[in-house]
């Protein structure tokens, strides 16, 4: 039984210069532990379904066609924002891409804390104020400095401020979107290592949204591949890492520079991800991939197995065939 | 922070020494003679050349300015030609009047300006923001000479409610003739705050600081207030703070039009009369205050801003 279940979800964002169609049909799985690992480039909609869970979308643009999304037996997209309210900090929290401006400038990190546990825990700000010190202790920052302000922490330790927040209130799912882009390199291992660790110790599961395919591989135990709003791979990280069965994924890999091998240039992805208020009829990817013919400019492909639960969209694999 | 204050204070004296003189050197400049105003028209030419040499009327410019100044320091503004008393007390009767009107008139335009601002912002598009905007619009650029006659014209002359001129007894009598006064001076203020805090809070309201907020799981109206207005209060605090100078112009206008006993209508009074000490020292008395107020201003950013506060503590603070 899955712990948090994704179905058919069709998000649009509706704007001046048309219908943005953010996610197509969306089904996802997460288990109890584990770390899912969502990669895609820029504008594939990974922060759109992170937001979508977490019922974030902005609300005038946002349109959430169909789909459920279900946590605990519960859809989350039929709740009420009272019910949303309570699930949001305390079930599901969410950390966000850029440390610089998530947090409040004008509240001390503590009271941002502590603003949390006394939303879900319903205890005295004493008492929040505590557990705000405890968990600035946890993620590496002294007590002491519970009562300053973001402006007085570096980048780091901003994003060590954000994760603390949201591990507040012991949330049984974390999704990270992002949590490491806008640091820098050194500073980006010790965040994850950080936040691997805790996932260990409190037992949170994970959605974690990046396009760094090394991040996923240290962090992840499945991975889903995202293109243009839709799932194209999915599986264990192992078996997509050992068996990349999409072009897309592929691409992604080849264009990652590697430290073992003599390669002169790197291969990038031609071209760029469609125009997302005019998506190809067939499979989403044909107009940039070098084995499109015109069964996938015509159809859209379904996801086929390629072995257990790792499965993939690309009719090359109808048949039990492989992408060489 | 203490520093900055000082540091603050002690910069007001050049600011006044410069307001002193140019007003100073523009009331030299009209050809009022001083003794004909003091002694009226049927003044002999001996007894006018005598207060002169009294007075000291006839020495350089510089040298009378240094005596206002000196004697200004002493608390002593003069003698006023018309009142025959000293300029100081007949401002001292007439200070609070003005502070309770301009107190009030503040007091209007925060507490109407800045809720219809942080609503107008919250359902921006909708019918309240646009009509709300509208009227702010006509707010911020009906004069309040004419808003004055207006409100006079419906509600004393018409309904009858409020007192249409002058100052009541008794806390409900000066409440009664407070309000129209009020209103009319706040108008202008009331329609740039709203303005002003529709315009910041729709900045802050797309803020990533937002969205963390809202994934807490914190009630609207926590993040409203928490989140979103104390961040865009600074430059509602600029607007009001300025137009509190606004206020205080809109105040000779306004206590003349409702014949309010404050410094606002004794200066029209004196300026009319040519009682020259009496302009000056409104002047003096209206500069510090405006200058005092852009002081309360900016040690109001600290206290909303900590990085702002954290500049002054570094001495690094710039005054506006």
């Amino acid at each position: 039984m899955a712990f948090l279940e994704i179905k058919d979800l069709q998000v649009d964002y509706a704007t001046d210069e048309g219908v943005v169609h953010a996610l197509n049909h969306v089904d996802l799985e997460l288990h109890q532990g584990e770390t899912l690992g969502l990669v895609g480039e820029t504008g594939a909609s990974k922060t759109t379904m992170a937001k979508c869970i977490m019922r974030l979308l902005p609300q005038r643009t946002g349109r959430i066609h169909s789909g459920k999304i279900i946590y605990q037996d519960q859809d989350l997209l039929q709740a009420s924002d009272q019910e949303m309210r309570k699930i949001r900090g305390a079930h599901i929290a969410m950390i966000f891409q850029d440390p610089m401006t998530s947090l409040n400038p004008v509240l001390t990190v503590g009271e941002q804390i502590a603003e949390a546990v006394e939303n879900h825990r319903h205890c005295s700000k004493a008492e929040a104020m505590r557990r705000a010190e405890e968990m600035l202790e946890l993620v590496g920052i002294p007590a002491q400095r519970v009562g300053e302000y973001p402006h007085q922490f570096s980048g780091g330790m901003k994003q060590r401020v954000v994760i603390a927040i949201a591990l507040a209130c012991d949330p049984k799912l974390l999704i990270a979107d992002e949590p490491t882009t806008a640091l820098d390199v050194t500073i980006q291992a010790q965040v994850l290592e950080m936040m691997q660790a805790l996932k260990e110790k409190l037992n949170t599961s994970m959605l974690l949204i990046t396009h760094d395919l090394g991040v996923v591989a240290q962090n992840c135990d499945h991975v889903a591949v995202i293109y243009a709003g839709e799932i194209v791979e999915y599986g264990t990280v192992r078996d997509v890492f050992k068996r990349m069965s999409h072009p897309y994924t592929r691409g992604l890999f080849t264009s990652i520079p590697q430290v073992n091998a003599d390669v002169k240039r790197l291969i990038p992805i031609p071209g760029m991800m469609p125009d997302p208020t005019q998506l190809p009829a067939g499979c989403k990817f044909c107009t940039r991939c070098q084995f499109a013919d015109d069964r996938c400019r015509r159809e859209h492909p379904g996801l086929y197995p390629v072995e257990g639960i790792h499965t993939a969209r690309c009719f090359r694999l109808e048949k039990g065939g492989s992408l060489t | 922070m203490w520093r900055y204050i000082l540091k603050r204070l002690v910069m007001l004296i050049p600011v006044m020494l410069g307001t002193i003189l140019v007003v100073y050197f523009i009331m030299d400049l009209s050809d009022v003679d001083p003794a004909r105003v003091i002694l009226g028209d049927a003044a002999t030419e001996e007894t006018v050349a005598q207060l002169h040499e009294e007075l000291g009327l006839d020495d350089p410019f510089l040298v009378r300015y240094g005596r206002y100044i000196w004697d200004l320091l002493h608390g002593d503004m003069g003698q006023s030609y018309t009142y025959h008393t000293a300029v100081s007390d007949q401002i001292m009767q007439r200070l609070p009047n003005t502070f309770l009107l301009a107190g009030t008139g503040i007091l209007l335009s925060v507490i109407i300006g800045i809720p219809i601002g942080v609503l107008a912002a919250k359902k921006q598009y909708s019918l309240f923001d646009n009509v709300s905007m509208v009227l702010c619009l006509f707010g911020a650029a009906s004069p309040a000479f004419w808003i004055g006659l207006v409100l006079v014209l419906v509600f004393s002359l018409h309904l009858g409610i409020f007192p249409a001129s002058g100052m009541g007894r008794g806390f409900f009598g000066v409440l009664r003739s407070l309000v129209l006064p009020a209103i009319t001076l706040s108008l202008h203020s009331t329609a740039m705050a709203a303005r002003t805090t529709r315009s910041s809070m729709l900045e802050t309201i797309r803020q990533d600081y937002v969205d963390t907020a809202r994934a807490k799981g914190v009630s609207e109206s926590t993040i409203t207030v928490r989140h979103m207005l104390r961040n865009a209060l600074i430059p509602v605090i600029t607007a009001v703070g300025l137009n509190f100078g606004v206020l205080l112009g809109g105040s000779v206008l306004t206590e003349t039009v409702f014949a309010w006993p404050g410094i606002g209508r004794y200066v029209i009074e004196a300026i009319k009369l040519k009682d020259i000490p009496s302009v000056l020292g409104c002047v003096v008395t209206l500069s510090v205050m405006f200058t005092v107020v852009n002081l309360l201003v900016d040690l109001l950013y600290a206290f909303v801003d900590p990085r702002i506060k954290a500049q002054y503590k570094q001495g690094r603070g710039r005054a506006k």
